[in-house]
């Protein structure tokens, strides 16, 4: 049963370096309800797929390439958005 | 590149050696009188254990984006003449540069001062991750410890 104005879209998944070791792909599709919270799509995500819970207490959410900074704001998806899991970087 | 009155920024992630010589050139501006250069360079050593080889991958779009978002802060907060970032990418050999950052500036205050602070920000944000494999076979994924996200 859906909560008033929620609804399932599909968004397409990026998992990078050990996330996407973890998940075993580099991209994946799934249907994430919105509206949501970084929080949220993540255990939604882990329903599916369960290994990335190794890294549930270390990874940023992005979405379209922007750093949700605080896991419990409010965000929108949108059809087609793209979502990606972020583990610890070590660039530079 | 959009010009403006305060120079270029140029972003570039690459598979191929970086040129010192080349950025440098680049950066030259007959009003600047400074040119600052930070080289990443990869160690052999990590905790005791001999780094065999090491990799980079890159969300290479998002990366792109956040690198030029920490140049414009260092521009509104430095008053530099042109940036250029450079990050390798794939296989890079121990000791080779694995990032080269560049400002140039009228003094050399400000173009070495936005170098460390470019510096700092691409160490917290930008989404590149480095693999290592050390010489007993075993492999890891590096974290800085500027990342706010790290496993502690």
């Amino acid at each position: 049963m859906t909560e008033l104005g929620l609804q399932a879209v599909p968004v397409k998944l990026v998992f990078f370096a050990a996330a996407r070791e973890l998940s075993g792909c580099s991209e994946s599709e799934i249907n994430l309800s919105t509206p949501t919270t970084a929080k949220k799509l993540f255990s939604e995500v882990l329903n599916k797929l369960p290994e990335l819970q190794k890294i549930e207490k270390n990874v940023m959410v992005a979405i379209n390439q922007v750093y949700i900074d605080d896991d419990t704001n409010q965000v929108s998806l949108r059809a087609g958005d793209e979502v990606a899991f972020i583990p610890p970087i070590s660039g530079g | 590149m959009a010009d403006n009155e305060s120079g270029f920024t140029h972003i570039d992630l690459t598979l191929s050696e970086l040129s010192v010589a080349e950025v440098t050139q680049r950066l030259t501006s007959p009003k600047c009188g400074a040119i600052s250069l930070f080289v990443g360079t990869t160690r052999d050593m990590f905790e005791g254990m001999t780094v065999v080889s090491l990799e980079y991958e890159a969300y290479e779009a998002m990366a792109c984006k956040e690198m030029r978002k920490l140049s414009d802060e260092a521009r509104s907060q430095y008053p530099v003449e042109n940036i250029i970032i450079i990050h390798r990418l794939g296989q890079v050999a121990v000791t080779e540069a694995s990032i080269i950052v560049g400002v140039s500036a009228v003094h050399r205050a400000e173009a070495i001062a936005a170098t460390a602070f470019i510096m700092d920000c691409i160490k917290a944000r930008v989404p590149v991750w480095k693999k290592e494999v050390y010489s007993d076979g075993s492999k890891s994924w590096k974290e800085n410890k500027e990342c706010e996200w790290r496993s502690k």
